[in-house]
């Protein structure tokens, strides 16, 4: 792409992927939650991608990691859900309301599926470029 | 063409169909019949501790329902892959 | 109300319409992505109430918070949903790259190979 494109691309990305971490870490207070955090870090790759090519999109994080991140977090999230599902209730944490710390169970369990998502829409924007 | 004009008004009958279905359907509109959103917005906040009663209906209350959602992903991402770094093989294999 | 159905109706129409009668494989999964949105906001207007509010607890709205809120449920489901959506689209695309790269076109008149 053009010079333009990628002076804007490179200015605004450490904004996009701090706007989606903010919403996939703040999905139990405001609007948003997992998908749309890691949808919003997924554009931002995607933009990297678009802009400078894939080679230097997959310095930034190549696809093999997200294959065996995605993994791994695909694990950790069943083993999350059913700990939610069948434990949890007897070791109840309390919290004030409207504080950071108020349902850390909904606290993990969004951070977890957003980065799954990242790495889901990472990888399929990557094969897909790489076509 | 005669597939055109077939489609666009069996499409037409099907509008038309949709939307009073749905205007005579008894859950439109009606508030008073729904127990179980009246249980989620006077509840959840106070069971599940989080302030956005729709996250909490996604991780909590309908957590297997997510479960499922994390698979189809999971396996979107596997079969992208498995098509389009494996897939020119295999068609050219089976001919 | 009856305007949110109206429009979802005639998106519906135009996925249909869309899916049926187009030729070109990408076309007709843009036709499914747009059939799907107009299920989508059939269903999100479900939860339809009179001067409702977002469902989302703060300290501004705390004091008759369950007599305004609309439905969360569908909001969720149709969250859901999307999801579902996304992934359907990724396959559809990933297969419409493989048959462009076995046949070399994207026109379905033009698949009528039967072997080879």
């Amino acid at each position: 792409m053009d010079v333009i494109i990628r002076t804007i691309a490179k200015g605004i990305f450490p904004f996009i992927i701090l706007l989606g971490f903010f919403i996939i870490f703040h999905g139990h207070l405001t609007p948003g939650g997992s998908f749309p955090g890691g949808a919003i870090v997924a554009s931002g790759f995607a933009l990297i991608a678009v802009a400078f090519g894939i080679k230097r999109a997959e310095m930034l994080v190549r696809e093999k990691t997200l294959r065996i991140m995605e993994g791994i977090v695909a694990m950790i999230i069943v083993i999350l859900l059913l700990y939610e599902s069948f434990i949890r209730e007897y070791i109840v944490s309390e919290g004030e309301m409207f504080g950071f710390w108020s349902a850390p169970e909904i606290l993990s369990l969004n951070v977890v599926g957003g980065i799954m998502v990242m790495c889901a829409l990472t990888l399929i924007v990557f094969l897909m470029i790489k076509e | 063409m005669i597939l055109r004009s077939v489609v666009l008004y069996l499409c037409i009958i099907i509008l038309f169909i949709s939307i009073v279905s749905v205007l005579i359907s008894p859950v439109f509109n009606n508030w008073e019949s729904r127990d179980v959103a009246r249980y989620y917005i006077e509840e959840g906040a106070k069971e599940t501790g989080s302030a956005n009663l729709v996250s909490s209906i996604v991780w909590d209350f309908r957590g297997f329902d997510t479960l499922g959602e994390e698979t189809v992903l999971f396996t979107a991402a596997v079969g992208v892959f498995t098509i389009i770094v494996f897939g020119l093989k295999l068609t050219r294999k089976m001919g | 109300m009856l305007e949110t159905l109206i429009t979802s109706a005639l998106l519906a129409v135009v996925g249909i319409y869309c899916v049926v009668v187009k030729k070109n494989l990408i076309k007709k999964v843009i036709g499914l992505a747009i059939f799907t949105n107009s299920i989508h906001l059939l269903l999100i207007s479900i939860g339809f109430r009179e001067g409702g509010i977002a469902p989302i607890i703060t300290q501004a709205n705390l004091v008759g918070f369950a007599a305004r809120a609309v439905d969360p449920l569908p909001q969720a489901l149709v969250l859901t949903s999307i999801v579902i959506q996304l992934s359907v689209t990724a396959l559809a695309l990933s297969i419409a790259i493989l048959a462009f790269r076995h046949l070399n076109t994207l026109n379905t008149d033009k698949m009528n190979k039967l072997s080879g």
